[in-house]
């Protein structure tokens, strides 16, 4: 004590008393923080142990942003420093703040909507806009978004709530889509036979739902086809190439062509007239 | 029949194991046991070849081990089977068995533990047994319970008995047998389950599912080889049939 007396004495800024309010203050502050935190997990643990994870941060983001606020204010009051004064400043600086962030504050009431609406938690794969990866974390202001070549990626609330967002994990089964294209004289009952052998090929296919195969459509190209293959959600890519692998393998073996669009170029040459006659 | 339990080798030595599609090659190294293994791939048509090493404690060695699925098994018959109101059938179910790798010493009887290998003795397919946002997914088993067919060893028996104790008809299209609760017993003609008890209420589909002691498998002479992978509470009551009315929805 005496040490830290006289490292105060020495400091040409205010008096030694000043000094120690201060510092004790700040250690005050800190070992306040420390209390926060403690309580808040208590807090989260006995009273929210039933809520989603995305709104257990949001409370404890609230709890400890406010707990912050009147510590700071109870260590100025308690250090001597005149509150009121710093109050009558905060109000005039709230009005100036108020007006700077109306963009903040839209963001946290439509963060507020956001998890209300339970569209999504943390870990569910979102697609929003031309972005695409893992929920990493919902905050007041913004969520986070961790993409799949991880990198991380900030979306405003606002934003989010006012453009379509894709859910792609919320339900534990999935339906991919293969789309071929077959020579437009080709036996349409036997490329959709082949289509689902293809399907029956993949383990991680699913029976039931069972795959779905239709015509799409007639194209320049020949007949457009569906397959359709229900599968269980963490299965996404190996489902994708193994019935890829399994439809070329199955079209090569029974014969069948798949399409390729091709464009022909005719030239004119010296020797003679264009092959189709332009 | 096959003996499961410890594989005695000496440094070096090979041995190679088949059950279904699945082959096993074991070879005891200067330090521990080297495991290859091929089995069906994701695609059906492909063979997967994988090796693992495996350090035992000291005087412990690689035990082969029959098991269940991991996952529940969608029996679905070629066609629906009509149970009329308080009757019961009895049907002897076929299952590729599980085999699994656990190490243990030589003389110690084991049948169950940490599992070093995990692996099926047939492709499997995977299926959804409910609704899309509820459902469990299953492995999907074709059902021909009125051609019973010789048990091989690589398969295990379940007695299966399904009551309808309900005033309707129990239209039996689709059954969930959730496997990962049943016991392993080796007899003389095969390894067979503990009994599986049906009870079917009616509305809602729910039904009570009981799954025997094994006591009378015992008693016949029958040695327990495979503890349940799923500890089940005796009795339970869970939805175990889904009539195609159902998957319209």
């Amino acid at each position: 004590m005496r040490v830290l007396s006289s490292f105060f004495r020495n400091l040409s800024v205010g008096t030694t008393a000043d000094w120690e309010k201060i510092v004790l203050g700040f250690l005050f502050f800190l070992a306040g923080i420390i209390v926060l935190r403690i309580v808040s997990q208590i807090l989260l643990r006995s009273f929210a142990k039933g809520l989603r994870e995305q709104t257990r941060e949001v409370l404890r983001k609230v709890f400890l942003y406010t707990g912050t606020a009147i510590l700071f204010v109870s260590v100025l009051n308690a250090t001597g420093v005149s509150v009121s004064g710093l109050l009558g400043a905060a109000g005039v600086l709230g009005i100036a703040v108020g007006i700077a962030s109306q963009t903040s504050l839209s963001n946290i009431i439509s963060g507020f909507f956001l998890v209300s609406e339970r569209y999504f938690e943390i870990g569910d794969v979102l697609k929003v806009g031309e972005q695409m990866g893992t929920v990493y974390s919902v905050d007041l202001l913004s969520i986070k978004i961790r993409t799949f070549d991880n990198v991380l990626l900030r979306i405003p609330n606002q934003h989010l709530l006012e453009q379509t967002i894709t859910n792609v994990t919320r339900f534990p089964v999935r339906r991919l889509d293969f789309i071929i294209t077959i020579p437009i004289a080709q036996s349409i009952e036997n490329s959709l036979d082949a289509l689902r052998a293809s399907a029956r090929q993949c383990s991680l296919a699913l029976e039931e739902p069972e795959p779905i195969t239709m015509v799409r459509e007639q194209t320049i190209h020949g007949w457009s086809l569906l397959l359709g293959v229900w599968f269980e959600r963490p299965h996404t890519v190996l489902v994708r190439n193994s019935v890829t692998t399994a439809i070329q393998h199955v079209f090569r073996t029974r014969g069948l062509h798949i399409q390729t669009a091709t464009i022909m170029v005719a030239t004119e040459t010296d020797a003679g007239p264009p092959p189709y006659g332009g | 029949m096959r003996i499961w339990g410890p594989i005695h080798l000496d440094q070096h030595e090979s041995r190679v194991f088949s059950w279904g599609s699945l082959q096993m090659s074991f070879t005891r190294t200067l330090t521990g046991w080297e495991i290859e293994y091929t089995n069906r791939g994701i695609l059906l048509t492909d063979r997967l070849a994988e090796s693992r090493t495996i350090l035992p404690a000291r005087n412990s060695f690689p035990h082969i081990l029959p098991a269940t699925h991991d996952k529940p098994i969608l029996l679905r018959p070629d066609q629906p089977i009509a149970l009329s109101p308080g009757t019961s059938v009895h049907y002897q179910v076929f299952l590729p068995l599980w085999i699994q790798v656990v190490t243990a010493p030589v003389s110690q009887q084991i049948i169950g533990g940490e599992t070093f290998l995990d692996l099926p003795t047939a492709p499997l397919k995977r299926t959804w047994f409910g609704t899309f946002e509820s459902g469990e997914s299953a492995y999907q088993i074709p059902f021909v319970p009125l051609d019973i067919p010789d048990q091989s060893a690589d398969q295990y028996m379940v007695p299966l008995t399904i009551s309808n104790d309900s005033s309707s008809i129990l239209w039996f299209e689709r059954f969930l047998l959730r496997a990962v609760h049943l016991d392993l017993y080796q007899t003389d003609d095969g390894i067979v389950s503990n009994h599986v008890k049906v009870a079917f209420r009616g509305t809602d589909q729910f039904s009570q599912i009981s799954y025997g002691d094994g006591k009378a498998l015992r008693r016949g002479g029958a040695r327990q080889c495979a503890v349940q992978r799923q500890a089940s509470s005796g009795d339970l009551i869970r939805k175990s049939f889904l009539w195609l009315r159902d998957l319209a929805v």
